[in-house]
C-alpha cells in the first residue's frame, strides 16, 4: 500500500468535506444575511432573538425543517422524488473546483475552467426538471418547466459574456483570469457592460430577485416545490442561498479580480495565503448585498416579460458585445483602452435609452386602447 | 435601468436610518392618554368613586391572565356598591376570626385537595362562609375571588350567609309530603315568624327544607342540626318542639 | 350584468363555471394548450389567498394562461350589519359602520352619521365639522397608503420595500388618531351633533408637522414605481376602464376619475365645510393600472393639503351639541334619507327609512367595493391570470364593505 494513494484518499475526502460545508455554511450564512439586510432596508431589524443578533435562526430554521415530516406523495417516483433535493446541491459544490479562493489554494488549474463552469450550472436545471417530474402534480411539472426554460434562456448571455472575459484574459482557466487582472485592472472597470450582462443573467441562473417566478407565493401556478416538504425542500432551499455565494464567487474572479487585493503575500500557510481569503470573502459579500438590495427594489418579472428580457434584450446585446470586443482586440492600437472606452460607452447607451425606449413602447400600446367612447 | 437604480438608491437610503423596531418587552412604547388599550379604573364622573367593586371577574374570565386585582387593604371589604346591597346585609355578617382559616389553607398546600374540600372545611369552622374568609382563602390560594364565589354558588351545601344555632330541617319527600308535611312548615314558620330559608334576628333558628331524608318510614320527619331527627311529627308537636329548643338555648347560656 | 355568488351556494359558482366551459367546448371552440392535456381549466383562488384581499372567492376559467371567465364568491366576512341596525338605537348603531370598510373607518361613520343628522335636522357645530373633516381626510391618505402598498405588495411580495414604508408611514397616521380618539383602528369617534372627544393638546402641531411631510413621503413611493421599468411593463395598459364601463358599472371613487371622469362627490355634491376648502380632483388620462395608482398617490398629497387648511381654519367652539342626554335615544321623524359620501374607494351610500320609533326601520349601505367588484369579470377576461392578479390589486377591494 503506497502513501501516496492513502495520501490521495485522504485529500479527497478532505476537499469534499470543504466543498459541502462551504455550500451548507454558506447557505445558513446567507439565510440569515438575508433576513436581516431585508429589515435594515426596511426600517426594521431582522431577527434578532435567537442567539446574540440572531446567529442561531438558520440552525433553528435547519432544525424546524428536520424536524417535519417526511412524506411523498403516492403516485410521485419514489426513485426519482427523493433523488431530485439530493442532486441540487451537485452544482452548488461541484463549481468550487474550479474556483481560486486565494492565492496557491488551485493546484488543478484545470485549464478548461470557464467551460467546466457552464456544464455544471445546467445540473440545477436537471435537479428542478426531475423534481418537477417526480412530483406527478400537474401545476408542479408546470413550475418546474418554467424555471427550467428560464434558467436555460439565461445561461446563454452568460455564456457570452464569459466568452468575452475568455478573449480578454487570453485563457480559459480560471487562475489565468485572476492573473488578467492585477494591478487593480478588474474587468469590472475595464469590460463594465460585460458585467453588467453577466450579473443580470447569474441573478436569473439563481431564481432570485426579479427573476424569482418558479417560487411565486402569489402567481396562480405551484412552483416545482409545491410537493416537497421537510428537508427535501430544505435542500432546495439551501441549494438557492448557497447559490447565491457560489454564483458570486464566480462573479467575483471573473470580473472583481478574484483575490486581488492589497499585502497579497503577507500570511502564507503551506503555500496558500490568507489575506487575500479576506479580500475574496469581502468582494463576495458585497455582491450578495447587491443580489439582497437588488430583490428589494425590483418587482417581480412575468414570465413572458422575463423570457423576452432575454431573448429580445441580453442576447442580441450579447452577441454585439462579442463582435465589438473581437474587433477591438483585432484591430485596435491599444486594445485594452479601447476596450474599456467602448464598453463604458456601450453601458451608458444602455442603461440611459432602455427606460426611454420601454416608456415609448408602452405609450404607444396605451394611445391604443381607448377610454373615451 | 435608470428607473431601477433610482429605486435602488431610494431602499439604501433607509439603509442608515433608525430602526422602528421596539424591542417588546424590554422596551415599551408610551400609549396615549385617551387609548382605549390601556387597563384602568374607571371613575364615575357623577360620584367620584371608581365604578370596580373588585368583583375579579375580569381576572378569571381573561384569556391571557394578565390581570391581577389586588384590594387595597388585605383586611378591609372592597367597596360596597350601596345601591346594590342592602345595608342590612352588609352589616349582617360577624367579623369572623380569620386564623382558623390558617391549617385549612396549610392543608390545601400540602395536600393540593382543590377548592371544595376548603370550603367545606371553612364551613365547618364558622357555620357558614363569611365574605371576608372567601376573600382570605383567595388572596392565599391565589384563585380569583370570582372564581371562588363560581363554586360556592354552584352547591346548595355551601351558605353564604349566617345559620341560626340550631337549623330546623323539614323533609318534603313523596312520603313526607302526602303525610302532612306543608302543614309543619307553616306551623314552624309562623311559631318562629320567619319565611322558609331564613334565620330569625336573634339567630336562633333556621328554617330549611329538603326534598328527602330517607326516613320515610317516620314520615312527616324533621331534624335539628345533623344529630337530631323527629319522626311522625304533628303541627302542635312543632310547636313544642320549638319551644323545647328555645328553653335548651336558655339554659346553654 | 355579472354573476355573484354568496357563500349559501358556494359550489353553485364552481358547476357554473364548469358547465359555460362545457358549452364553449361543444360551440367548437378549442384550445391552445392542447398538447399538455390543458383545456380550459376551472381554478379557485380560494377565500385564504396572498393576493385577494381579504377572503374573496374567484372562480377562475383559465384557458392556458388567460383567464376566460371569473365568478367572484362573496359572503365569507357578512356580519348581518344591515340586520343589526334594525335592533339597535341610533346611538348604539354607531360603532358599526366603522367595522364595514375598516380600512377607511372615519369616513364610513361619517356617511351614517351624516345620514341620521339629515333626517333628524341635527346641524353639528362649527368646529366639529372641521374636526371630521381633518378625520376624513387623514383616514384617506391612511388607507391609500394600504391600497397602494398592498397592490405593489401583489405585483412583488417582498420584491419591494414600498409596502414597509407605506406601512410604517401610516402608522403615524393611526398615533394620531390613537391621541384623539382612543383608538388605531374601530375609532367610535363622531357623534350626532358633533365628535365624541375635542382634539388633545399638541395635537394640532403633531398633525401638522405630520401631513409637511406627506409630499415627501409620496415623492418616495413614486421614486420606487414610476420609473421602474418592471412596474411599468406590468402596469402600463392593463385593465383599462373606459367611460362606458364606469357609467354602465357606476364605478367612483379612483377607480372612475383615473379614467378621466371627473366625478368626485367633494365637488358634485358637497357636505359638510368642503365648499369652504381650496383643492383639488385628481384625474388620471388612460384608466390603467398605473393611473389609478398614480390617482391615488396624488390624492394623498390633495389630502395631505386639505388637512393643512382646516387646521389652520379650525375654529373654537364646543365639539358637541350638548343636546343629548343618556340614554342617548333619538327618534328621527317618519321619512327616508339617503347621502353619499366619498370614501377612499368610491361613493359610500347610506340609505336609512326611518318610522318615527328609536329603532331605524331598515339601513342599507351601497358600498363602493361591492358595486366596483362587478366589473371584474368584464375586466380580467383575456388577461393574463398575473395580470389579473395586478388588475384585482389596482381596484383597491375591501371585504368588508363588499360582505357587510
Amino acid at each position: 500500500m503506497s502513501w501516496d494513494i492513502v495520501w490521495a484518499v485522504v485529500r479527497l475526502v478532505v476537499a469534499i468535506v470543504i466543498a459541502y460545508s462551504v455550500v451548507f455554511v454558506a447557505a445558513l450564512v446567507n439565510i440569515l444575511f438575508e433576513r436581516r439586510m431585508l429589515g435594515f432596508l426596511q426600517d426594521r431589524l431582522g431577527p434578532n432573538r435567537t442567539g446574540p443578533q440572531g446567529i442561531l435562526q438558520s440552525v433553528a430554521d435547519s432544525f424546524k425543517m428536520m424536524g417535519k415530516e417526511d412524506f411523498a406523495p403516492t403516485a410521485a417516483d419514489k426513485a426519482m422524488f427523493t433523488l431530485a433535493p439530493v442532486m441540487v446541491m451537485v452544482g452548488a459544490v461541484a463549481i468550487q473546483v474550479v474556483v481560486p479562493y486565494t492565492k496557491g489554494w488551485t493546484d488543478q488549474n484545470l485549464n478548461v475552467g470557464l467551460i467546466y463552469i457552464v456544464a455544471i450550472t445546467s445540473f440545477t436545471v436537471l435537479a428542478i426538471l426531475l423534481g418537477g417530474w417526480a412530483s406527478h402534480n400537474k401545476y408542479s411539472l408546470v413550475g418546474a418547466l418554467r424555471s427550467a426554460a428560464q434558467m436555460i434562456s439565461y445561461e446563454l448571455p452568460m455564456i457570452l459574456a464569459l466568452l468575452v472575459v475568455a478573449m480578454a484574459a487570453g485563457s480559459l482557466s480560471l487562475n489565468a483570469v485572476v492573473a488578467a487582472q492585477s494591478r487593480y485592472q478588474w474587468f469590472a472597470f475595464t469590460m463594465p457592460f460585460t458585467f453588467l450582462l453577466f450579473f443580470i443573467a447569474s441573478i436569473a441562473e439563481l431564481n432570485r430577485g426579479p427573476f424569482d417566478l418558479p417560487e411565486s407565493e402569489s402567481e396562480l401556478v405551484a412552483g416545482y416545490g409545491t410537493e416537497y416538504s421537510g428537508m427535501r425542500f430544505g435542500m432546495f432551499f439551501l441549494n438557492e442561498y448557497a447559490g447565491m455565494t457560489i454564483m458570486s464567487m464566480v462573479t467575483v474572479t471573473l470580473f472583481l479580480g478574484g483575490w486581488q487585493g492589497p499585502f497579497a503575500n503577507a500570511l502564507v500557510i503551506h503555500g496558500v495565503a490568507l489575506v487575500p481569503l479576506v479580500w475574496f470573502l469581502a468582494k463576495v459579500y458585497l455582491l450578495v448585498f447587491a443580489l439582497v438590495w437588488i430583490r428589494l427594489s425590483v418587482p417581480r418579472l412575468q414570465v413572458d416579460q422575463l423570457m423576452g428580457f432575454a431573448w429580445k434584450v441580453l442576447i442580441p446585446l450579447g452577441l454585439a458585445n462579442i463582435l465589438a470586443t473581437a474587433a477591438v482586440l483585432l484591430w485596435a492600437p491599444h486594445w485594452k483602452l479601447a476596450m474599456a472606452v467602448y464598453s463604458w460607452i456601450f453601458l451608458i447607451a444602455f442603461v440611459g435609452l432602455f427606460d426611454a425606449v420601454l416608456r415609448w413602447r408602452l405609450n404607444r400600446l396605451r394611445r391604443r386602447l381607448v377610454v373615451l367612447t | 435601468m435608470l428607473g431601477i437604480l433610482k429605486a435602488m438608491r431610494t431602499t439604501l437610503g433607509h439603509l442608515p436610518q433608525r430602526k422602528i423596531t421596539v424591542q417588546y418587552p424590554e422596551q415599551r412604547e408610551q400609549l396615549p392618554e385617551r387609548s382605549r388599550g390601556l387597563f384602568r379604573v374607571v371613575i364615575d364622573p357623577a360620584t367620584d368613586d371608581p365604578r370596580c367593586r373588585a368583583c375579579t371577574l375580569c381576572e378569571t374570565n381573561c384569556p391571557v391572565q394578565v390581570i391581577r386585582v389586588n384590594y387595597e387593604s388585605k383586611y378591609a371589604l372592597p367597596a360596597v356598591n350601596e345601591a346594590r346591597l342592602g345595608r342590612e346585609r352588609t352589616e349582617s355578617q360577624p367579623t369572623p376570626d380569620l386564623t382558623l382559616l390558617a391549617p385549612v389553607v396549610d392543608h390545601y398546600r400540602e395536600t393540593g385537595t382543590g377548592m371544595m374540600a376548603v370550603l367545606q372545611h371553612t364551613q365547618e369552622i364558622y357555620g357558614y362562609l363569611p365574605r371576608l374568609a372567601l376573600q382570605e382563602i383567595s388572596l392565599e390560594t391565589g384563585v380569583s375571588l370570582s372564581q371562588v364565589y363560581g363554586v360556592v354558588s354552584f352547591y346548595n351545601q355551601f351558605r353564604l350567609s349566617p345559620v341560626g344555632r340550631f337549623v330546623i330541617t323539614v323533609c318534603h319527600g313523596t312520603a313526607c309530603h302526602v303525610a302532612g308535611a306543608p302543614l309543619i312548615t307553616e306551623a314552624f314558620s309562623g311559631e318562629l315568624g320567619i319565611e322558609v330559608g331564613k334565620t330569625t334576628s336573634d339567630r336562633l333558628f333556621t328554617l330549611q327544607t329538603v326534598s328527602c331524608v330517607g326516613a320515610c318510614a317516620l314520615a312527616p320527619v324533621v331534624r335539628v342540626g345533623d344529630d337530631e331527627t323527629h319522626g311522625r311529627m304533628t303541627p302542635d308537636r312543632a310547636r313544642a318542639l320549638v319551644n323545647d329548643l328555645k328553653h335548651r338555648a336558655e339554659v346553654d347560656r | 350584468m355579472s354573476d355573484f355568488f354568496t357563500t349559501a351556494a358556494p359550489d353553485e359558482a364552481m358547476a357554473l363555471a364548469l358547465r359555460r366551459i362545457r358549452e364553449s367546448e361543444e360551440a367548437g371552440r378549442g384550445s391552445e394548450m392542447a398538447g399538455l392535456g390543458f383545456n380550459q381549466v376551472v381554478v379557485n383562488m380560494g377565500p385564504q389567498h396572498p393576493s385577494t384581499h381579504g377572503v374573496l372567492r374567484l372562480v377562475v376559467t383559465l384557458d392556458g394562461e388567460l383567464v376566460k371567465d371569473v365568478i367572484p364568491v362573496i359572503g365569507y366576512l357578512h356580519r348581518c350589519k344591515e340586520k343589526l341596525a334594525e335592533k339597535r338605537t341610533y346611538f348604539q348603531y354607531i360603532p358599526i359602520p366603522d367595522r364595514t370598510e375598516y380600512v377607511a373607518g372615519m369616513n364610513c361613520e361619517w356617511g351614517y352619521v351624516l345620514t341620521v343628522e339629515k333626517l333628524a335636522g341635527i346641524q353639528p357645530t362649527r368646529r366639529a365639522e372641521f374636526i371630521r373633516v381633518i378625520m376624513a381626510e387623514l383616514n384617506r391618505i391612511a388607507s391609500h397608503q394600504v391600497g397602494v402598498g398592498t397592490f405593489v405588495a401583489d405585483l412583488a411580495p417582498l420584491g419591494t420595500a414600498l409596502v414597509f414604508y407605506a406601512f410604517r408611514h401610516r402608522e403615524k397616521i393611526l398615533d394620531l388618531f390613537e391621541a384623539a380618539s382612543g383608538a388605531r383602528m374601530m375609532f367610535n369617534y363622531f357623534r350626532f351633533g358633533g365628535v365624541r372627544y375635542d382634539l388633545p393638546d399638541g395635537w394640532v402641531e403633531q398633525c401638522r408637522e405630520l401631513m409637511l411631510q406627506v409630499p415627501a413621503w409620496c415623492d418616495e413611493y413614486e421614486s420606487l414605481v414610476n420609473d421602474n421599468a418592471v412596474f411599468l411593463q406590468r402596469c402600463m395598459g392593463k385593465g383599462v376602464i373606459s367611460h362606458d364601463d364606469v357609467g354602465d358599472y357606476a364605478i367612483t371613487g379612483p377607480n372612475a376619475r383615473a379614467s378621466g371622469v371627473a366625478h368626485d362627490l367633494r365637488r358634485t355634491r358637497p357636505y359638510s365645510v368642503y365648499p369652504e376648502l381650496d383643492f383639488k380632483v385628481c384625474l388620471g388620462e388612460h384608466g390603467d393600472v398605473l393611473d389609478r395608482y398614480q390617482v391615488r398617490v396624488d390624492e394623498m398629497r390633495e389630502s395631505a393639503r386639505i388637512v393643512l387648511q382646516c387646521l389652520d381654519m379650525l375654529p373654537g367652539g364646543p365639539v358637541q351639541l350638548g343636546t343629548l342626554r343618556p340614554p342617548y335615544v333619538i327618534t328621527p321623524p317618519p321619512g327616508a334619507c339617503y347621502t353619499g359620501q366619498e370614501n377612499p374607494r368610491g361613493e359610500y351610500g347610506t340609505y336609512i327609512v326611518s318610522d318615527g320609533s328609536r329603532y331605524p326601520y331598515r339601513l342599507k349601505y351601497r358600498d363602493p367595493c361591492f358595486v366596483n367588484l362587478q366589473l371584474f369579470p368584464k375586466l380580467l377576461r383575456g388577461n393574463k391570470i398575473a395580470d389579473a392578479v395586478a388588475i384585482s390589486g389596482s381596484m383597491d377591494l375591501v371585504l368588508g364593505g363588499i360582505d357587510r
